[in-house]
């Protein structure tokens, strides 16, 4: 009677595991054919002179000598810099206005809420075109508007100086509303018991913003800080459609030189160690942040 | 405390009234200026060129819908709206059913293994899907699913971030409503389907709004892979704007077209998609 029990435990199990080995096989095939060749791929790939149809021919480090003797590629790395520098504070700062602000009961709270965030959920093509219009130094209505108001106009992202803080105005509105959301989602985490306890203390407002929000608010702007640095990093979509990298290289980014090089100059190899390169950027940047962001005191 | 308890009442009202005026006014510019392109891009593309791009009119005060005829007219934006619907479509089936498939095989089997391949996908998230773009365009042309619809949707269709968003909802659903079924001999694919599945309807609409929204916005790639015929949207775009450049009103308008999917999309699921925000993961 016991053994049977066991017998029919076992084989129980036994057919767990192949119906689990079932269930994870899809997303198993597709991760080993998307992901993980890929990867092998392109490891391998940085170390050949590649030219999208030929046979790769081993060169060993040639590329990576190349790539850093590529004012193009050294320029972008340079450019990318500058637009996080500019732009993930900026962004942090915006969207955790907008989501303390938003965070209370008041009547056209979700409207406003949705106004903002959908510019989220519009695409990098209908941006850009939107935005090229709002910015054409000739016609767009931002000079216009500045014209009306007899300021000094703008060349916008037509001249090197302002083209990368063009570009970081349109990245700004474009994702506002998804980082607001993040943080609204992390303060109505926060128990109003807290904010009752330290008002009866007798914290005022300011008191209570600074000595318990921001503090509580540690994870969700680490998780934000993050997911900014690795989307920052990738910068491509706003580049290609509106300046092509331009004016004078200013605002090619790294995944532009890279899509430049692999599909118009076909050079799969030096695009491959390019594309290394950024990984191996982002992922030390992404593991810096978190060691940064977890010993930094509040 | 003491301090506002001495100051009197209307003092008080005053400054709480005043408050609220300061906030909406702050939010209702902030609001503005997020609708501005949109509203702009709207009124252009319903208006004659000259009133958009002289002086600052705000509202138009000729009507015309030519804008949008011109647009049909000169690129086949009806045709790639459906190729990206056909897309965004597949792609939203293969990520709904296999990530919850593989999330409910993580939540609740176990089997040898199991952890090693969570591991795996888990690091993988961390590497930037887009630098591995030259060899997966390499991977799809020797596949032969260079310029078919599923090559497009190939690469993401399941999502690893998918499964671990979906892992989170089968974990919180209970063992015994499959064990239930079980001992009535039920199969274990009939389980998945007919019983979990159902229950996860919020987490699926959550991870719907965003499949959609990646699909129908993606540019890089199905400009890559995708023939001239089956084209989507967003490629379109770019093409109408390489050949017209220095017409703005059919841009908007084509604009329009291609935001309202998502937009409507959105709004109906929005009460889902914000209450998950916080399950998601992506809490403080």
């Amino acid at each position: 009677m016991l053994k049977a029990k066991a017998e029919s435990k076992r084989k129980k199990q036994v057919g767990q595991q192949n119906i689990g080995y079932l269930f994870i096989a899809p997303a198993v095939i597709v991760f080993l054919i998307f992901t993980v060749i890929p990867f092998c791929v392109e490891i391998y790939a940085s170390f050949t002179n590649y030219n999208m149809v030929n046979r790769m021919e081993f060169v060993g480090f040639t590329q990576y000598w190349y790539l850093f003797n590529n004012s193009f590629f050294v320029k972008s790395l340079g450019n990318i810099l500058l637009f996080v520098v500019m732009y993930v504070p900026l962004m942090l700062v915006c969207s955790f206005t907008v989501a303390v602000l938003l965070n209370r009961k008041m009547p056209l709270a979700k409207f406003y809420r949705t106004v903002m965030y959908f510019p989220a959920i519009t695409s990098g093509v209908a941006t850009a075109y939107v935005w090229m219009w709002l910015m054409n130094p000739s016609k767009g209505l931002f000079n216009n508007i500045l014209i009306m108001l007899g300021l000094p106009i703008s060349q916008w992202y037509f001249e090197s100086e302002t083209a990368m803080i063009s570009i970081v105005l349109i990245s700004l509105w474009g994702g506002l509303g998804s980082n607001m959301l993040i943080f609204l989602a992390g303060l109505q985490n926060i128990p109003a018991e807290l904010y009752e306890a330290a008002t009866i203390d007798g914290a005022n407002g300011m008191q209570r913003f600074f000595r318990l929000t921001v503090p509580l608010m540690r994870n969700s702007a680490q998780f934000v800080v993050t997911m900014l640095l690795i989307g920052a990093f990738q910068l491509f979509d706003i580049v290609y459609l509106l300046t092509n990298g331009g004016p004078m290289g200013s605002t090619a980014t790294p995944v532009y030189c890279i899509y430049i090089t692999a599909f118009n100059e076909f050079n799969g190899g030096l695009a491959s160690a390019m594309s290394v390169i950024l990984m191996l950027i982002i992922m030390a940047v992404t593991f810096l942040t978190r060691k940064f962001l977890k010993e930094a005191d509040f | 405390m003491e301090k506002s308890m001495r100051q009197p009442l209307w003092k008080k009202k005053t400054l709480y009234v005043l408050g609220r005026v300061l906030l909406y006014f702050v939010l209702t510019v902030i609001g503005m200026l997020m609708f501005l392109p949109f509203y702009w891009s709207m009124v252009s593309s319903v208006r004659p060129n000259i009133e958009s791009i002289v002086g600052v009119n705000l509202f138009p005060k000729h009507w015309t819908f030519e804008h949008y005829i011109n647009l049909f007219k000169d690129v086949p934006i009806g045709r790639s709206f459906l190729n990206t619907l056909c897309v965004t479509a597949m792609g939203m089936f293969t990520n709904l059913f296999f990530c919850s498939l593989c999330a409910y095989a993580f939540a609740k089997f176990k089997f040898r293994g199991k952890k090693a391949v969570e591991s795996v996908f888990l690091l993988s998230m961390m590497i930037p899907g887009v630098v591995l773009i030259v060899p997966q365009f390499i991977i799809t042309f020797k596949l032969g699913l260079h310029g078919t619809y599923t090559g497009a949707v190939a690469p993401g269709a399941i999502g690893l971030f998918g499964i671990f968003f979906m892992k989170q909802f089968f974990q919180s659903l209970p063992n015994d409503i499959g064990e239930a079924a079980r001992v009535d001999g039920a199969g274990e694919l009939t389980i998945f389907v007919r019983l979990y599945l159902p229950i996860a309807t919020a987490g699926l609409i959550t991870l719907g709004i965003f499949t959609f929204n990646a699909y129908w916005n993606s540019f890089m790639w199905p400009n890559l892979v995708l023939s001239q015929e089956k084209q989507v949207i967003t490629v379109v775009l770019r093409d109408y704007t390489i050949k017209y450049s220095d017409n703005m009103g059919p841009l908007m308008s084509g604009a329009i077209i291609s935001v309202i999917p998502v937009f409507i999309v959105y709004v109906a699921g929005q009460k889902y998609f914000v209450n998950n925000m916080v399950f998601s993961g992506l809490k403080g």
